[in-house]
């Protein structure tokens, strides 16, 4: 299992677009994967969960991995959030 | 029939035209998804759960043809929304959530679904942040469409063909699908200038006002209406005499958008021989073909405000590269100035810090000089795009000499930055500035030696000249284009650029306004970058004047000194020279 805590950089936070993307790139890999923020957790492969998270710029939030591929997709993951989603 | 009073109710124009009918109320929300439906007796499980498997297939169904449809119409950051739409209904937690909900509850299909996606709205409403907030209503769409197909209901997103199609707010899903239905026009309670539905509806030319308060409660299936897209009003139960006055104005505009489309071809010159420069001012990609197919002109102005106002942030070099350089080629031969971020501290900072005088603020070329990897990314970008020759850069908001020899510096930086890399890009690349603040026009001779053009941005230089917020409505009688104060500028910023051999633009909305172009045609600007709603207009006016008379008539205008003087006699002019005021604006 790996965990790793990562800010929201961009400007308009996890919105909808991002959000999408995400559980796009997570449902590629084996491993689960969770988000979890404020005590929260929510499944990272559903945008249902993702987008409950309400998580704007500046928020912390904690990527949690388990399964076979979980340092691919750790990595990916973590590229993603810190790239600001695409948005810098 | 009954005499019923007209009424006028106010809002924003979204997009322009007339459209006159019946209208169509339609609500997204039926009334009985707010309330709890009774159910009584037992539940099937297995029943709840295969109708609501059937309603979300049947939903994913309807988005793809939608999705479908909007391919063909909208350009591909416009699509992201639907994109992302499909990927709720592709939800398998959220189905398996509800699908053990309702065997383990043994509510119906339709209660549990309903339930989840509050929990969900209540999560993203209960942020501090609004963007985030507004999140919702990208749910909306979803949420109804499943409800509704739970409900076995009827594809409430028909309307009856050729209506006026009224609304609290419509999703970008709606609009594309009500425009196959033939939508004479669109007026709804939300949304502003730049929100989905009205770019979508100026994209397809259809007729739109939002911001129109309680509209959607106002106006009944019952009633006539009128949507001026020009002015923002919606016009209910008309009488006669004003439907035979906006009749007119329709056949007007055929008529003469008929005649204007004979001009497309022809040179903008005046009858004298003297050609103006005519280009456009864009800021939508939608608009790119219709301008090299139709106009054959350059872009005298490119917003890039739009790019980081989709994002809510600064694109990146790569991003703004792509699209940079798509507008270069597909402009080419022709050329585009590109104007660098001008956008207000208002968009950057957080709340807290909000300035009590934004315009008077941090902004433009205020930020890029203080943000530099911002600048010199957007920079090295219209750098790359502008390979080919026919790229132009320019910059907002000066106001001091410092500012544009420091602008200067990270032009030369992000040069270096691209040769270090062998990075081609166009060596000579001409550089400007807009003329919108007082104080450069007052030492426009020592800014002219900086840079290879000006461009007067008239919007800004009215507000600052007049020190008249120009979105006051307390006053905007203040805000006056023929002010001599703001001609006698524009004069002077003519004069420094004659002297000092540089051409000069005006690329503010006062270019796209027939009286106003007469006059600064005849203060001698060459160049008119206009919106491109009114390029024909302009290019119309220019082929009906001559040089020699419009600059008698502004060397009348300079010796004027008051606004309505000036006023009273350019449309005096305009109407001697160019004859009736053909279309409305």
């Amino acid at each position: 299992m790996i965990e790793k805590t990562v800010t929201i950089v961009n400007k308009a936070g996890m919105h909808t677009r991002p959000a999408s993307i995400l559980v796009k790139i997570a449902s590629k890999y084996k491993s689960d994967f969770y988000i979890i923020k404020n005590g929260f957790q929510i499944n990272g492969k559903s945008i249902i969960g993702v987008m409950s998270l309400a998580a704007e710029q500046g928020s912390e939030v904690t990527l949690k991995f388990e399964g076979p591929d979980e340092s691919k997709a750790c990595a990916e993951i973590v590229k993603f959030f810190e790239e600001g989603f695409g948005e810098i | 029939m009954n005499e019923v009073k007209e009424e006028i109710f106010k809002g924003l124009p979204a997009s322009k035209g007339i459209a006159i009918g019946n209208p169509f109320v339609y609500r997204a929300e039926l009334p009985s998804y707010n309330v709890d439906i009774p159910f009584s007796g037992e539940v099937s499980a297995e029943k709840e759960i295969s109708d609501y498997e059937i309603a979300v297939s049947q939903s994913l169904k309807e988005l793809n043809k939608i999705f479908n449809l909007a391919k063909e119409k909208l350009d591909e950051k416009n699509l992201q929304i639907f994109d992302a739409q499909l990927s709720f209904l592709y939800d398998d937690y959220l189905h398996t959530k509800i699908k053990n909900k309702i065997k383990l509850e043994r509510k119906p299909a339709f209660q549990v679904f309903k339930d989840e996606i509050k929990v969900l709205e209540n999560s993203i409403l209960s942020s501090n942040d609004e963007y985030i907030r507004e999140r919702v209503n990208d749910i909306e769409d979803i949420k109804n469409r499943v409800l509704r197909n739970l409900l076995k209901g009827r594809l409430v997103s028909k309307i009856t063909e050729n209506s006026i199609v009224i609304a609290r707010n419509l999703t970008p899903a709606d609009t594309i699908l009500f425009s196959n239905r033939n939508m004479l026009g669109i007026a709804i309670d939300f949304g502003g200038i730049n929100s989905h539905v009205a770019i979508i509806a100026r994209a397809l030319k259809i007729p739109a006002v939002v911001a129109m308060h309680n509209i959607s409660v106002s106006v009944t299936a019952s009633d006539f209406i009128i949507i001026d897209g020009y002015k923002g009003l919606v016009v209910k139960n008309p009488s006669e005499e004003t439907i035979q006055r906006y009749m007119q104005q329709i056949e007007h505009n055929i008529e003469f958008e008929k005649q204007l489309e004979t001009l497309e071809k022809l040179p903008a010159e005046t009858k004298d021989g003297k050609p103006v420069l005519l280009s456009t001012n864009l800021e939508f990609n939608n608009e790119v073909d219709y301008i090299v197919t139709h106009f054959g002109c350059d872009v005298g102005l490119y917003r890039t405000e739009h790019l980081f106002l989709e994002i809510g942030d600064f694109p990146d070099e790569e991003s703004q590269y792509k699209q940079y350089k798509m507008l270069a080629d597909h402009i080419y031969p022709k050329k585009v100035t590109i104007r660098t971020f001008d956008i207000g501290g208002d968009k950057l900072l957080p709340d807290s810090q909000k300035e009590l005088n934004p315009f008077l603020g941090w902004r433009g070329i205020r930020i890029c000089l203080d943000k530099s990897d911002v600048f010199l990314a957007q920079l090295r970008a219209i750098l790359r795009a502008s390979a080919m020759g026919n790229v132009k850069i320019m910059f907002p908001m000066i106001a001091s000499l410092d500012e544009v020899q420091q602008a200067k510096k990270f032009l030369e930086t992000a040069k270096e930055q691209l040769r270090e890399k062998n990075i081609k890009f166009d060596e000579k690349i001409q550089l400007g500035i807009m003329i919108e603040i007082p104080s450069s026009i007052l030492i426009a001779d020592a800014l002219a030696k900086e840079v290879d053009y000006f461009s007067i941005g008239t919007n800004d230089l009215i507000q600052y000249t007049l020190a008249v917020d120009r979105d006051s409505n307390l006053v905007s009688n203040l805000y006056q284009k023929f002010h001599p104060g703001v001609v006698r500028f524009i004069s002077l910023a003519v004069e420094a650029a004659v002297r000092n051999s540089i051409p000069i633009s005006v690329c503010g909305q006062l270019a796209s306004d027939q009286y106003a172009s007469l006059l600064l045609i005849g203060l001698g600007v060459n160049e008119l970058s206009v919106e491109t709603a009114s390029f024909l207009i302009i290019k119309r006016l220019i082929r009906l004047i001559n040089y020699s008379e419009a600059k008698k008539i502004a060397e009348k205008v300079l010796i004027m000194n008051t606004e309505c003087e000036i006023r009273e006699y350019i449309v005096d002019c305009f109407n001697k020279n160019i004859g009736e005021r053909l279309i409305s604006q």
